[in-house]
C-alpha cells in the first residue's frame, strides 16, 4: 500500500514538473538566441519563403542574435489573423490593406517596410480550358486568395480592363494561396487562378497551365507597394532589437540572393523543402529586383486604401494621420541607411 | 412559489450576456476578438431587414433544411436496415461508429472536386457528417424496443406499416430523436464550416468575410442567426417527436 502511495506522488510531481515546464526555450532551443515566430504566407513564395531560408541558412538571423521559426498561413488577412492570435510577431508578405483593416478595429500593429513593390500577380487557366487571354475571364469564375490581398486588387485590376472592353467582369472567390489555386483550378472549380514567379512554374513550363497576365499588366500599379512586413506593436516595444536583427537579416538575405542566384536558390529548396528543381525557383529574378524588393519607401498605401474601399474590405477611407500611426518605418530606415 | 423554467434560463442568459457586455465596454475582454453582445444583436436584426444577413441565412437554411431530410431518410433507412438484418447491423455498425469519431470534415474538398464550389457540394459534405449518428441512434432505438411491443403487434395482426406507426415509432422515438437531434448539429457544423471554408454563400462565408476584415460585431451578428435558426429547426424536431409519440 505504501509503495503504491509513493508511486502515486511521483507520477503526481512529475506530471506537475512537466505542466510547469517552459514549452519552449529561447532561440528555439539555440542559446544564446531569441526565439521569434515570423508569419510566412506560403514558403514557396519567392517574396517570403525565399529571404526567410536564405537568412536561416546563410547565418543572418543567427548573426542578429535571433532564431526564427517559419508559421506558414493562407496569405492576405490570414496573416494578421495569425498575429492577432499570437502565433508570430512578425509578419511578411501582407497586402497592407489587411493590417490596416485591422488596426482601423484596435489591433495596434504596425507596418514596418515595404516587402514587395509593384503588382506581380500572375493569373492562369488550364491547358485546353479554352482561356487564352484575360478576355476569356469575362463572366467567369476567377481565384484569389482572402479580401484585401493582393491577387483581390490584381483581380479588381483585371476587371476594370474587361469593363472598359464593354465586357462583363469576372466573379471572385477566396480560394487560398497558390497550392490551392491549382487544386481549383485542375478540378475545374474556378475557371483561372493566381500565382506569383516562380510558384508554379513547373507547370507553366511543362504546359499544363497557361499564364493569362505578366507584371506588365498592371502599369497602374508599378511604383504601388503591393504587400507589406508588419509587426505587433506590442512586440516593436519591447522587443526593438529584434525587430531591427530581423529587418537587417531580411535585407542581407535579399542582397546575397542577388549576387547569389544558385545558392540562394539552393537555400530555399533545401528550407523549404521545395519539389522545384532551382532552375525553375531561379526564374523568380526575372520578376523581381531590388528596386521591387526594397524596404523603403512604402508607396501608394492611399492606392491599396482606395482600393480595399472600393472592395468593401475598408468602409471608409483613411486620413494621412491614420495611415501615419499604423506605420513605423524607423527600423527600415536603420537598415536602408546602412 | 415555483419560479417557471423559461424565466430562470432568460436570466441567466441575459445576466451572462450582460457580464460580456460590460467586459467588452471596458475593455477587459479584447472588443478585436468578441463583440457586445448589443451590437452582435442589433446587427443581427438589422442585417435581416437591410438584406446583408436576411439573404444567406435563408441558404444556409435551405441548405440545412435540406440536408436535415436527406439525413433523415437516409440515415433511418439504414439504421432500421442494420436493426432488421442483425447480420448487417453486426457487421457495419463498428464502421458506423467508426465513421461517427472521425473527423469528416477534413473531407470537405471532395464534394468541392465532384459538385464544385456550389450549394450541393454543402450539402453532401453536411449530409454524410450527419448520417452516422442517425444510423446508431435509429438502430439503437429499435433494438431497445421490449419483444413484447413486437409480440402485441403480432397478436393484433398489425401489418408493418400498422406495426412501425403505432408500436416501432412511438417507441423508438426518444432514442432515435436524440440521434436527429445529433445530426442536426452535425449538419449546422458542416453547412457552416464548408461555406467558411470554401467561401460558399451563406452564413458561413459571411461570417469569413467579416473575421478576415476583423469586423467582430459581423461576425457575431451571423452567429447569433446561426443559434437561432438551429433553436427554431431543434424546436421543430421536438414537435416532431412529439406528433411520432402521439
Amino acid at each position: 500500500m505504501r509503495l503504491r502511495h509513493i508511486m502515486c506522488a511521483t507520477v503526481l510531481v512529475l506530471t506537475a514538473a512537466a505542466c510547469s515546464a517552459p514549452t519552449a526555450t529561447s532561440g528555439g532551443g539555440q542559446p544564446g538566441l531569441a526565439s521569434l515566430n515570423v508569419i510566412v504566407p506560403d514558403s514557396g513564395n519567392f517574396t517570403s519563403g525565399m529571404p526567410i531560408y536564405v537568412a536561416i541558412a546563410e547565418g543572418f538571423f543567427k548573426k542578429e542574435g535571433i532564431s526564427v521559426t517559419v508559421v506558414n498561413t493562407t496569405g492576405g488577412a490570414t496573416n494578421v489573423a495569425a498575429a492577432l492570435a499570437g502565433k508570430g510577431a512578425i509578419g511578411v508578405d501582407t497586402g497592407p490593406v489587411s493590417v490596416l483593416s485591422a488596426d482601423l478595429h484596435g489591433a495596434g500593429l504596425k507596418i514596418l517596410a515595404a516587402d514587395t513593390t509593384g503588382m506581380d500577380i500572375l493569373f492562369f487557366a488550364k491547358k485546353g480550358s479554352g482561356i487564352t487571354s484575360i478576355r476569356d475571364l469575362s463572366g467567369k469564375t476567377v481565384g484569389y486568395s482572402s479580401p484585401g490581398s493582393s491577387s483581390e486588387v490584381a483581380l479588381d485590376q483585371v476587371n476594370d480592363d474587361l469593363k472598359a472592353d464593354g465586357l462583363a467582369p469576372a466573379t471572385g472567390e477566396a480560394i487560398g494561396g497558390p497550392p490551392q489555386e491549382y487544386t481549383a483550378v485542375e478540378t475545374g472549380q474556378i475557371a483561372a487562378g493566381f500565382t506569383a514567379a516562380p510558384n508554379l512554374f513547373s507547370d507553366v513550363d511543362n504546359g499544363s497551365i497557361k499564364l493569362l497576365t505578366s507584371i506588365n499588366s498592371y502599369p497602374a500599379y508599378a511604383d504601388v507597394t503591393v504587400r507589406v512586413i508588419f509587426g505587433s506593436g506590442s512586440f516593436i516595444a519591447a522587443h526593438p532589437q529584434q525587430v531591427q536583427g530581423f529587418l537587417t537579416a531580411w535585407w542581407d538575405a535579399w542582397t546575397f540572393a542577388f549576387a547569389n542566384h544558385a545558392q540562394a536558390m539552393t537555400d530555399w529548396k533545401n528550407g523549404a523543402n521545395l519539389a522545384e528543381p532551382v532552375s525553375v525557383l531561379g526564374s523568380g529574378f526575372d520578376y523581381y529586383s531590388a528596386r521591387t524588393q526594397r524596404l523603403l519607401p512604402i508607396s501608394g498605401l492611399d492606392r491599396d486604401v482606395s482600393d480595399a474601399v472600393s472592395l468593401g474590405v475598408l468602409k471608409s477611407t483613411l486620413s494621412a494621420a491614420q495611415l501615419a500611426s499604423y506605420t513605423d518605418t524607423s527600423f527600415a530606415a536603420k537598415v536602408s541607411a546602412g | 412559489m415555483r419560479v417557471p423554467r423559461f424565466f430562470l434560463t432568460s436570466v441567466l442568459i441575459v445576466a451572462l450576456l450582460a457580464i460580456v457586455e460590460v467586459g467588452v465596454r471596458a475593455r477587459v475582454i479584447n472588443p478585436l476578438f468578441v463583440a457586445p453582445p448589443s451590437d452582435a444583436i442589433g446587427g443581427a436584426v438589422s442585417g435581416l431587414f437591410d438584406g446583408t444577413l436576411g439573404g444567406p441565412l435563408v441558404v444556409t437554411l435551405y441548405e440545412t433544411g435540406v440536408c436535415l431530410v436527406l439525413a433523415t431518410v437516409l440515415g433511418v433507412g439504414a439504421g432500421y436496415l442494420l436493426w432488421r438484418y442483425g447480420g448487417l447491423g453486426r457487421a457495419f455498425e463498428p464502421w458506423v461508429a467508426g465513421l461517427f469519431a472521425a473527423p469528416l470534415i477534413l473531407l470537405y474538398p471532395i464534394p468541392l472536386v465532384i459538385f464544385g464550389r456550389t450549394s450541393t457540394a454543402v450539402i453532401a459534405q453536411a449530409t454524410v457528417m450527419a448520417l452516422p449518428p442517425v444510423i446508431l441512434y435509429t438502430r439503437q432505438s429499435l433494438a431497445a424496443i421490449p419483444p413484447q411491443f413486437l409480440k402485441v403487434a403480432a397478436v393484433f395482426r398489425l401489418t408493418q406499416g400498422q406495426a412501425m406507426r403505432h408500436v416501432l415509432g412511438p417507441a423508438a422515438a426518444p432514442t432515435l430523436f436524440t440521434g436527429l437531434r445529433l445530426g442536426l448539429t452535425y449538419i449546422l457544423v458542416g453547412v457552416i464550416s464548408v461555406e467558411y471554408l470554401a467561401e460558399i454563400d451563406g452564413l458561413g462565408k459571411t461570417i469569413s468575410f467579416d473575421y478576415l476584415a476583423f469586423d467582430m460585431p459581423g461576425v457575431y451578428s451571423a452567429v447569433v442567426l446561426v443559434i437561432a435558426g438551429a433553436a427554431v429547426l431543434l424546436a421543430a424536431i421536438g414537435r416532431l417527436q412529439a406528433v411520432v409519440r402521439r
